[in-house]
């Protein structure tokens, strides 16, 4: 990553290792669960086994894709201060959980909260792109 | 006598003989259509009622309604299956199924109100209409095929070679009639030809009859498809006074795309839509990068659908759609519904389906040597390469496949994890083995009027109102367009109810007699409406308008106004919900003599055990006030619920000990004979002592 482009976002530069960690897939009892909300196909837990499943169910697309032009055509609720923990001692990347719970957890509406999430694991996933230096990151 | 709606026949097939029969529908049409006249045909043309669904006996139904191709707003284009189903667990009801699209209109255009098909042919056929012409052809060289192959190939056997944009002469003569239309086809896939227990039937590229597993019953019949093709009309009693109501209902409730009383607040909000009624509800299913349009089933003045430029998940609206969310790329989710749509699988088996079977995984359970033995790429999961796989599995009975064809539920059931999952809630199972739809400890008309039935209801003509517009709205930070007691004081009128509480769902609302009326007009209106007179459930009822000043939906006035435009009858909608009651009542006297008692109307475990954990807004009376609510925490009360069936079996006119439908009950809406057959085989109720 570009010392400017690294100047752009309030994360420090991880370690390929620490992305790898943060990346994996977790077991059953270390899952999350959301909660998709459907107009057709109704409403119902999910479960989440690592950051690549929340990435997707919260911004509709792949860690490894997210960008700005990401949608999903459900709600997809979760507990956001239940969230933060979870990032921080399930998955191990403590500067996104403390960046949520510091920008995220103020706002008033959920819309606000998933918009402003996206942002931020926009930011934080391309320096994961960089780290393990995948095809089309910087 | 209606003077319109009607175009006089319904087509009996008799597969195990190859002879076919013209039944008047004249007959019938005190039952209205679709599953009134399904309904009784099967009790008139099924003498053992306990006949398994795959049984040749079986009658299964594909019918219309007066609605159906006259223009009738949201009402034109769906077709009502009946018959006794293979999917609910554990005894396969008498059901129904319901699918959009253009079948049904030009079923009429070809001159039948419907099409009873019983017995099983010898070998694979399909049904050829065109014009009151019905022909048995062989579909040996269709079998196999995929849906979307097959009604290609029916296409080109009933047309020939005609270019799609020439005129297409049925006799060659100057008044034999011609159609620029392609045959509208029902067919079967692959899993529907090995009779899976979740195998559905497809019409045109995404129109899905889900739920009862009437594909499977097709292949037992040796079924591939239905084809019809017609160039005749529907006679409306008043046309005039028809299109005038649909230019009014459209001007008044529906979405000026010039002038939006109400537009999505902020963007990125697909599901909006819901309450302002945008033409494809910007997205509802899809969010799809890639040139499209909005897309409806015939006659619809609402366009839920949308039609994509790759020609994938075309359709794919209702239940089956957005299928494959663990991908994370669209493409792959629409590449994962077009093809559970071409085998021919009931998405909605799956649709949580497959998250269980992943959690099992995950636990250890199902796998490479493990106790559920599987030897899919359970390590793929999250690609299109699994999804695939999973799907051809179930399709074609392979790997746990051969389990799976069964349905979850059976499956879960024969691997010995049924109690234990639906306990915790991991396999969320809450009646009759149907996927939880709506929470069935909160949105109660939608758990009562499945488990007192005979599958989940899946009308969304409530769960609008109730729980979509103050969700959608609390989820952008947006004050409802319409308060708690506003939205019940609407809803109390609209139905007829009269009593808002009928639609509290605090704590104590769920259990009260005011919600059991609102439940019981529920059952009643859609039985009449929506499954008989096939209005779309995502349109009726209109219970309020968040469109309008006064916040006054279509609802009531507007059905009869249609009916009256269509037919020519008066029916006041007091008498509409009579009919809906004796069709919910014949049903109900179906299911008795299948086996149904009171002890089996309980939910899975989890809807007593496992409180609720997610917000779930829906107008409560909160210390006297109405307010929506969050809804987090609750559970349904065992006891409670006890309570509720009995004071709900007697509102019905049930025997509240049984839940078998009693004389009195059956006499009052016009149902003796039912009685008889009921007493005759010693399952008539004795009322309340």
């Amino acid at each position: 990553m570009s010392a400017e482009t690294q100047a752009l976002t309030r994360f420090n530069e991880p370690t390929s290792e620490m992305v790898e960690h943060a990346l994996r897939e977790l077991d059953w009892d270390g899952r999350f669960v959301g909660y998709q909300m459907h107009s057709s196909a109704g409403n119902a837990p999910a479960n989440l086994y690592g950051l690549k499943d929340a990435v997707v169910f919260l911004t509709g697309t792949r860690w490894d894709r997210i960008g700005p032009d990401n949608h999903k055509a459900s709600l997809n609720w979760v507990h956001m201060e239940s969230f933060v923990t979870w990032l921080r001692d399930s998955v191990g990347d403590s500067e996104l959980a403390d960046t949520i719970a510091t920008e995220v957890l103020p706002l008033s509406s959920y819309k606000a909260q998933s918009d402003r999430i996206t942002e931020i694991l926009a930011e934080r996933m391309a320096q994961y792109r960089v780290a393990l230096e995948v095809e089309g990151a910087e | 006598m209606a003077k319109g709606g009607y175009v006089g026949k319904i087509l009996y097939v008799d597969l195990t003989t190859g002879k076919t029969e013209d039944i008047p529908t004249e007959q019938y049409q005190d039952w209205g259509g679709g599953h009134g006249i399904g309904a009784a045909l099967f009790w008139d043309r099924v003498s053992d009622k306990t006949v398994d669904g795959f049984d040749p006996n079986n009658l299964v139904c594909f019918m219309t309604s007066p609605m159906s191709g006259t223009g009738a707003p949201s009402a034109s284009g769906r077709t009502e299956i009946t018959g006794i189903g293979v999917q609910a667990y554990p005894i396969g009801w008498f059901t129904r199924s319901n699918f959009g699209g253009r079948w049904s209109a030009m079923l009429k255009y070809a001159g039948y109100d419907g099409v009873a098909i019983q017995g099983k042919a010898k070998s694979p056929v399909w049904l050829n209409i065109i014009n009151g012409k019905v022909k048995i052809e062989s579909a040996q060289d269709l079998w196999g095929l995929d849906t979307h192959e097959v009604q290609e190939e029916i296409w080109k056997t009933v047309l020939g070679d005609l270019d799609n944009r020439d005129w297409f002469d049925m006799s060659k003569t100057r008044d034999g009639g011609r159609t620029t239309q392609k045959p509208a086809v029902v067919c079967i896939g692959p899993a529907g030809e090995n009779k899976n227990r979740n195998a559905c039937v497809i019409h045109d590229a995404g129109n899905s009859g889900g739920q009862g597993g009437f594909g499977g019953v097709l292949g037992a019949k040796n079924l591939k498809a239905i084809s019809v093709l017609g160039t005749g009309s529907v006679p409306v009693a008043d046309a005039a006074a028809l299109i005038a109501i649909r230019n009014e209902i459209r001007n008044k409730f529906g979405y000026n795309v010039d002038d939006p009383t109400r537009e999505v607040p902020v963007p990125g909000v697909p599901m909006y839509g819901t309450t302002t009624n945008e033409p494809g509800y910007g997205g509802l299913a899809w969010i799809a990068d890639e040139p499209q349009r909005p897309q409806g089933c015939q006659g619809c003045f609402k366009n839920c659908r949308r039609s994509f430029a790759s020609g994938k998940a075309n359709g794919n609206s209702c239940i089956e759609s957005i299928f494959w969310t663990q991908s994370g790329v669209v493409s792959e989710q629409m590449e994962a519904t077009t093809l559970v749509d071409q085998l021919g699988i009931n998405a909605y088996d799956l649709n949580k389906g497959h998250d269980y079977l992943y959690a099992l995984y995950k636990q250890g359970i199902i796998g490479p040597g493990k106790q559920i033995e599987s030897n899919l790429p359970w390590e793929k999961y999250n690609t299109y390469e699994f999804i695939e796989a999973l799907l051809h599995a179930i399709a074609e009975g392979t790997d746990i496949g051969k389990d799976l064809r069964e349905g979850i539920t059976r499956a879960a059931v024969k691997w010995g994890r049924y109690e234990e999952d639906t306990k915790s809630g991991l396999l969320a199972r809450p009646n009759w083995g149907y996927t939880e739809h709506y929470d069935p400890r909160l949105e109660v008309e939608w758990s009562y009027g499945s488990i007192f039935g005979d599958r989940d209801i899946n009308e969304h003509g409530v769960n609008w109102y109730v729980h979509w517009m103050p969700l959608v709205c609390v989820v952008v930070g947006q004050d409802p367009p319409m308060t708690a007691e506003e939205l019940t004081k609407h809803m109390a009128e609209a139905t007829g109810v009269g009593d808002p509480k009928g639609w509290d769902y605090s704590a104590e609302g769920i259990y009260a007699d005011s919600k059991l009326k609102a439940v019981a007009w529920h059952r009643h209106y859609s039985r009449f409406w929506i499954q008989s007179m096939l209005f779309c459930d995502w349109a009726w009822p209109q219970l309020a308008s968040f469109n309008t000043e006064d916040g006054k939906g279509a609802t009531p006035d507007y059905e009869v106004r249609i009916y009256k435009a269509v037919t020519g009858e008066d029916l006041t909608y007091e008498d509409s919900l009579e009919i809906g009651r004796k069709i919910w009542n014949l049903g109900r006297a179906i299911w008795t003599l299948q086996g149904r008692t009171r002890d089996m109307e309980v939910f899975a475990g989890y809807v007593y055990d496992q409180p609720t954990s997610a917000p779930y807004p829906l107008p409560i009376i909160k210390d006297g006030q109405w307010v929506y609510d969050a809804n987090i925490g609750r559970t349904l009360d065992r006891e409670k619920f006890e309570d509720v069936k009995t004071r709900f079996y007697t509102l019905e006119g049930w025997d509240p000990k049984t839940g078998w439908p009693t004389r009195e009950g059956l006499t009052k809406v016009g149902l003796g004979r039912v009685a008889d057959e009921l007493e005759a085989a010693k399952k008539l109720g004795v009322g309340a002592q």
